[in-house]
């Protein structure tokens, strides 16, 4: 397939999934306002449920489009300077209220600034994916550490849970899309398996890469190495 | 007496016209439907709508070809266009912008968004 036909088709299949999706999310907001007549408690729950699957669609068209576009090369992101300090302490704060909920400990361990050059949202987006997947992965009373140094020419993210770990046969297809490890699924863990795809689309988009280290019973590390902004550059 | 705001909804989803068309008849307008590129063109040109809101993607002709001839058309030269896109097209947005087009919304879209962005291009006049 030519890149300008791959281009249609991406666009082609977005449009044609997303225009479905406007219709359902438009009705039920329409229906929530009351506009058309007064809902009961079990209508609004109802319609909670179908607007909370609407979105749940949505965000999976949104990453499946992304990563087909992604190995096509066919992503672009814009360069601005990072902290990837700052990205890995939002990431934690934003999945705070997750981890306290199961008493997961999150300890952090982040330098100074460590700049690297890309697109902000972007970047937050794969560092909340990696964060928010380690909490969920791992179980009750455990912990997750996050670390930030920069390390010879590169900023190096990393993201450890203490989950019962990655089988080390599992490992090279981890952050393929929708791999999901057999411990993911046995432990009954929700995921499409498209997080981590969409992670290392955005790092590898970057010119970085993700390594994952496991040794299938203490917990899996994810390691993202992107290189540092050149002084002066 | 107030003059009836006329909007033109072309999009080939016929619920998805259905919505834009209950929104902005709860709040007053009189909204037209076209379900390809051509028939929008030809409703523009006749009915002169304050608002088009256009699909990119639609058989026949397309949003920018749409944009493009009330564009050249002095009966529509004044008409607003808002563009529907989804966001995979945003090299698109750029050409509608080129083409003439005064705004754009990403699908999917809140109807209380789309129509607080057709309150806001008739307001810019």
């Amino acid at each position: 397939m030519s890149e300008s036909e791959l281009d249609r088709v991406i666009s082609f299949v977005s449009h044609e999934l997303r225009t479905p999706i406007a219709a359902i999310l438009g009705y039920v907001e329409e229906l929530r306002d009351e506009g058309p007549g007064p809902l009961t408690d079990v209508q609004r729950t109802f319609l909670e449920v179908v607007d909370r699957n609407g979105r749940r669609l949505l965000s999976l068209v949104t990453d499946l489009l992304f990563v087909a576009q992604a190995d096509a090369g066919r992503t672009a992101f814009s360069r601005e300077r990072v902290d990837l300090m700052q990205v890995a302490s939002d990431a934690v704060a934003s999945v705070g209220p997750a981890a306290a909920a199961k008493n997961v400990e999150l300890s952090t361990a982040l330098d100074g600034a460590v700049v690297v050059d890309g697109e902000p949202e972007r970047l937050a987006q794969a560092a909340d994916s990696l964060v928010a997947n380690a909490v969920k992965i791992t179980p009750e009373n455990g912990r997750v550490d996050v670390r930030v140094a920069a390390q010879e020419r590169e900023g190096v993210l990393e993201v450890r849970d203490t989950s019962i770990g990655t089988a080390p046969e599992e490992l090279p297809s981890l952050s393929g899309p929708f791999y999901r490890t057999v411990a993911a699924s046995v432990a009954g863990v929700p995921g499409t398996g498209l997080g981590l795809a969409v992670a290392r689309a955005i790092v590898e988009g970057h010119g970085g890469r993700v390594e994952v280290e496991s040794d299938g019973e203490t917990g899996t590390l994810f390691r993202v190495r992107l290189p540092l902004t050149e002084e002066g550059g | 007496v107030t003059e009836e705001r006329v909007v033109l909804i072309a999009d080939d989803d016929a619920d998805l016209r259905g919505l834009v068309v209950y929104r902005l008849e709860s709040v007053g307008f009189r909204v037209l439907e076209a379900e390809d590129g051509e028939q929008a063109i030809a409703l523009a040109l006749e009915a002169q709508p304050d608002v088009a809101i256009v699909d990119l993607m639609m058989p026949v002709k397309n949003g920018i070809e749409v944009t493009r001839a009330l564009r050249a058309d002095e009966r529509t030269a004044g008409t607003r266009v808002i563009l529907l896109t989804s966001r995979a097209q945003e090299a698109d947005i750029a050409s509608g912008f080129e083409a003439g087009a005064d705004d754009y919304v990403t699908k999917p879209f809140s109807p209380q968004e789309l129509q607080a962005r057709v309150n806001a291009v008739l307001a810019r006049r």
